[in-house]
């Protein structure tokens, strides 16, 4: 399956193993989506930007 | 059993726990935490979520994944870590402040709370030394002051900056190494990986996150020992030590109560999310 990035139109290719919450980039631009998993449909949100308490 | 994963991204780690969960007929259900109400008025909301079974705690955010965590303990869920781990955990000077009055061993550190007691502490430790944000990750916002004048910028830098934190000033020995460090992976109370991180070659820090490259360690007795202390004073749970070598053995730079184990699979057959799993199912179960 494929998606269209919403900054540079670019295709992203989607895994068939895609989880809910998945983060996705476009290799053309780089921007990062989550992956929303809604009964069939695959929807690609953008991706929440790294915090300063993010990590291990 | 029925686990619920809370997780704010869905990482390599996450994939790998969810997909040992499938394969040991583990029933699970994945709660994005960013979509989760706290409504205390309302707290029977979250019952078949939060409490029939085990809680899995893996956001990415600390605060976030902290204050869910806190409320299902409070209304007596069962979550891993708990509170308490991530508390210490997610702050690095309560996590040295308490393995230093257990006697475990860990770099000598100065917590100053003004500009003016941190520039006495940057003495107090003589150069060179390392400052470090008491909350964050991967690295960031680590830096190594070679002399006073760069202590000097970088506590300007911070008080410029003046966020959340940056008026904690944490300061610690810098401990010379073989541009490497070693990390020991506990699951419930035992080792069951360790693994050295060397540092690309413009680096001295160790994170896989900057590009670390993981090798293999055989756990030794004083791993072994250490691990011990460091789990009876934790309790049990799911964590990485990080350790520097030196001249007089092992130190304990920190501990990660959401550890990243992508580059640690790497160096070891032992399947490191199976491990994770086998001790959830043994923890429902108690």
């Amino acid at each position: 399956m494929y998606k269209k990035c919403i900054e540079c139109d670019a295709s992203i290719n989607i895994p068939s193993d895609v989880m809910q919450g998945e983060i996705i980039s476009c290799k053309d631009c780089g921007l990062d989506f989550e992956v929303e998993v809604k009964s069939e449909n695959i929807n690609l949100k953008k991706a929440e930007e790294v915090g300063e308490d993010w990590g291990e | 059993m029925k686990l619920n994963l809370i997780y704010d991204r869905i990482r390599w780690e996450e994939k790998e726990i969810l997909n040992s969960c499938s394969k040991r007929n583990v029933d699970y259900t994945q709660t994005d935490a960013k979509a989760i109400l706290l409504n205390n008025k309302n707290s029977n909301n979250h019952s078949d979520i939060f409490y029939d079974g085990i809680n899995l705690q893996r956001c990415l955010s600390h605060f976030r994944g902290y204050h869910i965590s806190c409320y299902i303990e409070h209304h007596g869920g069962l979550v891993i870590n708990n509170c308490n781990t991530m508390n210490i955990c997610g702050n690095k000077y309560l996590t040295s402040s308490l393995l230093q009055s257990k006697n475990i061993p860990v770099p000598n550190t100065i917590c100053a709370f003004s500009f003016d007691s941190a520039v006495e502490a940057m003495n107090d430790l003589n150069y060179p030394l390392v400052i470090k944000p008491v909350i964050g990750s991967w690295g960031r916002g680590i830096e190594l002051i070679e002399n006073e004048n760069n202590g000097m910028n970088a506590l300007k830098a911070r008080k410029e900056r003046n966020r959340l934190y940056d008026n904690i000033y944490y300061l610690q020995e810098f401990i010379e190494n073989k541009f490497r460090d070693l990390r020991i992976l506990v699951v419930g109370d035992e080792p069951i990986v360790a693994y050295y991180r060397y540092s690309q070659s413009d680096e001295w820090k160790h994170n896989v996150a900057l590009g670390s490259k993981t090798e293999h360690c055989k756990i030794t007795k004083e791993m072994e020992e250490l691990t011990d202390s460091v789990m009876k004073t934790m309790g049990e749970g799911i964590l990485a030590i990080d350790l520097l070598e030196t001249s007089n053995g092992l130190v304990v730079l920190e501990l990660n109560n959401n550890m990243e184990f992508k580059g640690a699979q790497m160096t070891t057959s032992i399947n490191i999310a199976d491990e994770i799993v086998k001790y959830l199912i043994k923890k429902n179960n108690c």
